[in-house]
C-alpha cells in the first residue's frame, strides 16, 4: 500500500498542441496576470486548496510529521526496497481520505503552487476510489487494474495542468511512472495511450475527473 | 471449503473480461475505452460526464501509432 500514490518530482507543462477554448484561455489570462504581478499566489492558491480539500472531505498531512510515515520509510529501507529518505521526500501517498505530502503546503521554493495544486488533484482522486470495498483487492491483485486507478489520478494531475498553466506535460513521461508502481511495460504502453485519450478531450477544454470539475469551478468562481 | 468458495468468487470478480487485445481503443455508448494489457476494457473517459457544454464518443477522433482511436469530442466534431 505504501507505494499507492506516487508523484515522483513536481510535474513539468510543457508546450499544449491545440489552441484552448475561449473558456480556457479567460482562466489561463487570469492566472497569467495573477503570476506576473506576484499577487496571485498565497491567498488564492489558499482558496483553491480549501476548496479541493473540503470538497473531497479529504486532509493533508505532511510525510515527515506523521509516525506512520516514518515507520512505513523505516520498514521499506530496511528491506531495501527504497531508500527512507527518498520515501519521504519523493512520495505522495493517499490512505482513504488521508493525503501524505513530501512538501510543505504552500511553500513555494521546492515546488511551484501551480504544481502542489497538480498533486493535490492526483491525490484527491483516490480518496473515492478508497470507498470501493474491492479497490485494495483490484490494486493490489492485477498491474491492470493498478495501471487504471493511477490513470484516472494522472488524467485528474493532466486537467489541473491544463487550467493552471495552459499545457500539457509529455505524456510518455507521466505514464512510465507507473513503472515505480510495479505495473509492467505492457501496462505502461496503455497507460500512454489512454492519456493521450484524455488529452484530446483536455485540450479541447474538457474535464470529466471530479478534482477537475471541482477545481475548474472554483477558478471560475 | 467455504473459504476455497469465497477465494473462487473474489477470484472470479477480479479476473472476468471479455478478452480485447491491448491497447485496441473502442466507444461503448457514451464512453471511451481502451482494452487494458489484461484484454479487459477500461472505460477512460464517460463523454456524458464531461464538462463543460456536451460531449460524445468518437471512434475515429484521431490517429494514435497509424490506427484511428477513439476519445471524447464536443458534440457535432466527430466527422
Amino acid at each position: 500500500m505504501s507505494r499507492h500514490i506516487l508523484l515522483d518530482g513536481p510535474i513539468q507543462c510543457l508546450g499544449g498542441q491545440h489552441s484552448p477554448p475561449k473558456e480556457v484561455i479567460r482562466i489561463i489570462n487570469k492566472y497569467s496576470k495573477i503570476k506576473k504581478d506576484e499577487t496571485m499566489t498565497k491567498k488564492e492558491f489558499k482558496r483553491l486548496w480549501n476548496g479541493l480539500l473540503t470538497h473531497f472531505n479529504a486532509r493533508v498531512i505532511k510525510k515527515s510529521d506523521d509516525e506512520l510515515m516514518e515507520a512505513i520509510a523505516s520498514f521499506l529501507d530496511v528491506l531495501k526496497i527504497q531508500n527512507r529518505e527518498a520515501f519521504l521526500n519523493n512520495w505522495a501517498i493517499t490512505l482513504r481520505h488521508n493525503i501524505y505530502l513530501p512538501f510543505t503546503v504552500g511553500d513555494d521554493s521546492k515546488i511551484t503552487l501551480e504544481e502542489q495544486l497538480i498533486v493535490l488533484c492526483h491525490e484527491l482522486t483516490h480518496v473515492p476510489q478508497w470507498d470501493d470495498p474491492l479497490f485494495v483487492l483490484r490494486y493490489v491483485s492485477s498491474t491492470a487494474h493498478r495501471a487504471e486507478e493511477e490513470t484516472e489520478a494522472l488524467i485528474a494531475g493532466l486537467e489541473a495542468c491544463h487550467l493552471l498553466i495552459g499545457a500539457l506535460p509529455p505524456l510518455n513521461e507521466e505514464a512510465v511512472k507507473l513503472k515505480a508502481y510495479g505495473c509492467k511495460k505492457a501496462d505502461i504502453k496503455v497507460v500512454e495511450k489512454a492519456l493521450t485519450m484524455a488529452s484530446i478531450k483536455i485540450e479541447k477544454g474538457g474535464v470529466s475527473t471530479e478534482a477537475g470539475k471541482v477545481l475548474r469551478k472554483l477558478m471560475l468562481s | 471449503m467455504k473459504y476455497l468458495i469465497l477465494a473462487l468468487l473474489v477470484w472470479s470478480l477480479v479476473s472476468c473480461h471479455d478478452d480485447c487485445d491491448p491497447e485496441d481503443t473502442r466507444c461503448s455508448g457514451n464512453m471511451a475505452q481502451i482494452c487494458a494489457s489484461d484484454g479487459d476494457w477500461q472505460t477512460v473517459d464517460n463523454c456524458s460526464l464531461v464538462e463543460p457544454g456536451e460531449w460524445e464518443c468518437c471512434e475515429w477522433a484521431f490517429i494514435y501509432e497509424d490506427a484511428e482511436t477513439a476519445a471524447c469530442i464536443p458534440l457535432g466534431e466527430c466527422e
